[in-house]
């Protein structure tokens, strides 16, 4: 799992590639907090991301949490990738609304589409 | 063998799965039709989720019954289908004309796969193979736990159907301990299985999840509430549960069954579910509900604004209520369109009872009238409307909406059209028309026939439609409509039209008309059911071997029907069936010809007027009703009885095909409810005949065919005009 941290002006960018799975997750942790302690406006990029599961969805719900809680932005560039949209589907992440502390209305797992809701 | 031997050998699987296999024939073939009708409306609009779930409703349903009546073969078949359009639901495959094409073909194979089961035969396995590969290849993500397929890595495998009782809704709710995890198990893979077991409502609870700081790797901080409708029972799901009870919480209730519909449709309120679930207390929602009655807002936000409640609990509760009322709705319709099936022989031989008690009953009332008994009258008077009603109910029972028909035509239309690279569409009106059941099936083929003709020869090819400023695709209009005792179906198009000269042309080439004779349009029109006669240029596999039309004239006779045609050269055609409601029993004109009784059927008799002298001269038989000069016709002479005809004679004026002709009679009884019975095989051929009923006293009374005898004396007139001048 290639994990990329790129630091401009106003945004950092986290890019993930390829496997994010129990075993992955903990690199991941790390680039994150040390995004959203660098910068306001985090954009995490896992569009290429090839597999995921339930420890992977926790994750990116914990980061979109300590954002929110910190008053910084995070945000999924590129949408979820099929893999996450996948395991999100098989574990009931999808929804319609997001949760208490989703006020930007930027909750990674709301989907608008009709018929992918959870 | 003995008695003990025998219940055991009633009660045998085998026995119980051969009578379920046969309750399941009509369905089965049912459940066909509407898996074809649904794909061909899919065709239509693609982005069609109800459409799709209709497809996937009939295919689930194939599947269960089938697998329920030991029809393995049919159940796996489908269940891959089934598979595949999982995805097409999830919208990960997009429904392409090559997706409907290929689900057609498979629909075919089941139905052939039926065939072998209930006619016999063989099906080719290959063949299901085939379709199989060509759906995978089609979308290889498809295949069974595949990549792409959505059934997570450890979920079982295909369930079928083994022990099926009601279903049931279950709300579940799964909070994975810290030990499982550890212990090696993936919360997903047991949602997975809890998917196979039935339709499922799964919504992940996130409450729990902390911030990256104090987040760990590997622990489960999610929990989950699930909705899970499934008729396997409480027990297949502690089975998902067996290894990870002791590391999680789990809570498992009914929250639906067959038997809870008191309150109709519908389901409790979001309050309700949170207040049951023990997600909120009864007294924080009634300050929810005090606070949305001042504010207006929906329930689900002022408890989230109000912190009573989180967001993912509102979206579950929603979800479940949701999830009851689509049961619900179902089961409702399933059960407002609650049926038995009941054999046909049965129902025949209640008809014919009925037909029996319609002739006693004549008797009886006779008798009353004849012997005078005081009392007996009015009792005769009351049977007869008690079995007036019966007869009635009785022949509703025989009645069916003629839609299932037309809908049978969709793919007839798809078909051809292709095949001829025309583009047509059908148009129905008037589905819910009812006819007699015997009428029903014996117009199928006459209609398959009459779309033929219109797709090959009547409406035009694309491009020739758009020189003539047409639109490019083609309409045929199907329609019924009731007409007193009468339905009256259409086949409307609009293409070319007939030519009427070269229908002429071709009618006197075959010699079915002189080169002088004068026709009028409808008689012109009416030559295209001539046997033999086609005018089209080439022989098509479709229409052209001047075979067809007059096997629709032959079956539309035999129903005691009349065609009409209608037709303007360049913009289209109208034939126009005009078929009797039933053949069992019909409302009768009675009259007597010196000894000897005959009965008009009512539907056809405008009314009766005494023969005011014996015609004109030149052979010609004419009456003058009110000023309309109306021929008539003596039956007296065209069946050849004998004896005096009475000073005063009667005309019963009809109508048939538009024309009115007159019959002369002695005596004209009255109304008559009669019973057909057909003629014996000597009499069947007899022009002008079309039945025979019993009448009250025993005698036998033969019934007309009105329009056979109008088209004679038409004929005859035609003939007589002819030589005359």
């Amino acid at each position: 799992m290639p994990c990329v941290f790129e630091k401009s002006v106003d945004r950092a960018v986290v890019t993930v590639t390829g496997t994010l799975t129990a075993g992955d997750v903990e690199e991941l942790r790390s680039l994150l907090i040390k995004a959203l302690i660098d910068a306001d406006r985090v954009e995490l990029d896992a569009a290429k991301v090839t597999a995921a599961d339930l420890f992977s969805l926790q994750l990116l719900c914990s980061a979109h949490r300590s954002a929110v809680r910190l008053n910084k932005v995070l945000t999924l560039a590129g949408g979820l990738s099929k893999a996450l949209k996948e395991a999100a589907e098989s574990a009931g992440y999808l929804r319609h609304i997001g949760c208490r502390l989703d006020r930007e209305k930027n909750c990674l797992w709301v989907v608008r589409a009709k018929g992918s809701g959870a | 063998m003995s008695d003990g031997e025998k219940n055991i050998d009633e009660e045998s699987p085998e026995r119980i799965t051969a009578a379920l296999r046969e309750t399941f024939r009509d369905e089965a073939y049912e459940l066909l039709a509407e898996l074809e009708a649904a794909l061909l409306e899919l065709e239509k609009a693609p982005a069609g989720q109800d459409l799709i779930d209709r497809v996937f409703r009939a295919m689930h349903t194939v599947k269960g019954s089938g697998a329920a009546c030991g029809l393995s073969d049919i159940a796996a078949f489908t269940h891959e289908l089934e598979t595949f359009f999982e995805m097409v639901r999830k919208g990960k495959v997009a429904v392409t004309k090559e997706l409907i094409d290929l689900t057609l073909l498979a629909r075919d194979q089941i139905k052939t796969m039926f065939d072998v089961c209930y006619r016999g035969g063989s099906a080719d396995a290959a063949r299901g193979r085939d379709i199989l590969a060509l759906f995978k290849k089609l979308h290889p993500g498809a295949q069974r736990g595949g990549k792409g397929a959505v059934a997570p890595s450890g979920a079982k495998g295909p369930s079928l159907p083994d022990e099926l009782g009601p279903s049931v809704t279950y709300r579940i709710r799964f909070r994975p301990g810290p030990g499982l995890v550890e212990q090696g198990t993936d919360p997903l893979s047991l949602l997975g299985e809890l998917r196979q077991l039935g339709a499922c409502q799964i919504v992940a609870q996130t409450d729990a999840v902390p911030y990256l700081e104090d987040w760990k790797p590997s622990e489960c901080y999610t929990y989950w509430d699930i909705v899970l409708t499934t008729p396997r029972g409480r027990n297949a799901i502690e089975d998902v549960f067996i290894f990870v009870k002791d590391v999680s919480t789990i809570s498992i209730e009914v929250i639906d069954d067959e038997k809870r519909l008191e309150d109709g449709a519908d389901y409790k309120k979001v309050g309700d579910i949170l207040v049951d679930r023990g997600d909120l207390s009864a007294e924080d929602m009634q300050r929810v509900v005090a606070a949305q009655k001042r504010t207006g807002k929906r329930f689900g936000e002022v408890l989230v604004e109000s912190g009573l409640g989180t967001p993912d609990k509102v979206e579950s509760a929603l979800a479940e209520q949701l999830h009851i009322r689509e049961l619900r709705r179902e089961r409702q319709t399933r059960e407002d369109a609650a049926s038995i099936r009941v054999s046909t022989t049965k129902l025949d031989s209640l008809v014919n009872l009925m037909g029996e008690l319609v002739t006693v009953q004549a008797r009886l009332s006779r008798t009353a009238l004849l012997h005078d008994v005081p009392g007996l009258l009015s009792i005769a008077e009351e049977v007869e409307r008690l079995i007036a009603e019966l007869r009635d109910k009785t022949m509703s029972i025989r009645m069916l909406p003629i839609g299932t028909t037309f809908g049978n035509f969709r793919r007839l239309f798809r078909d051809l059209s292709k095949d001829l690279g025309k583009e047509v569409e059908l148009v129905t009106e008037g589905g819910e028309t009812e006819l007699d059941k015997t009428v029903i099936e014996r117009l199928g083929d006459p209609l398959v026939h009459l779309i033929r003709n219109s797709i090959d020869h009547g409406i035009e090819l694309p491009d020739v439609r758009m020189a003539a400023g047409k639109p490019k695709k083609g309409t045929i209009r199907l329609s019924a409509v009731h007409s007193g005792a009468h339905v009256l179906i259409q086949v409307r198009d609009d293409g070319a039209g007939l030519d009427a000269e070269m229908i002429r042309a071709k009618a006197v080439e075959k010699g079915l008309v002189r080169p002088d004779a004068e026709l009028s349009e409808s008689e012109l029109s009416g030559l295209i059911f001539a046997p033999g006669f086609s005018t089209a240029k080439k022989v098509t596999s479709v229409s052209g071997r001047g075979v067809g039309l007059d096997v629709v004239k032959k079956a539309i006779d035999a129903l005691h029907g009349s065609i009409d045609v209608s037709s303007l050269k360049g913009a289209g055609t109208t034939i126009t069936l005009r078929l009797p409601l039933t053949l069992a029993i019909i409302d009768g004109l009675l009259v007597r010809i010196g000894e000897q009784h005959f009965v008009l059927p009512l539907s056809f008799v405008k009314e009766c007027v005494e023969l005011a002298g014996n015609g004109n001269g030149n052979g010609r038989r004419l009456a003058n009703v009110r000023g309309e000069i109306v021929p008539y016709v003596r039956l007296r002479e065209q069946f050849g009885i004998e004896g005096e005809s009475p000073s005063i004679e009667q005309i019963v004026i009809t109508e048939a095909s538009g024309n009115r002709v007159g019959f002369v009679v002695d005596h004209v009884i009255g109304d008559n409810q009669t019973v057909i019975k057909n003629l014996g095989r000597v009499y069947q051929n007899v022009d002008g005949l079309s039945g025979a009923t019993i009448l009250g006293d025993g005698t036998v009374a033969l019934i007309l065919d009105v329009p056979k005898l109008v088209q004679c004396a038409e004929k005859e007139e035609a003939d007589i005009t002819s030589t005359s001048k």
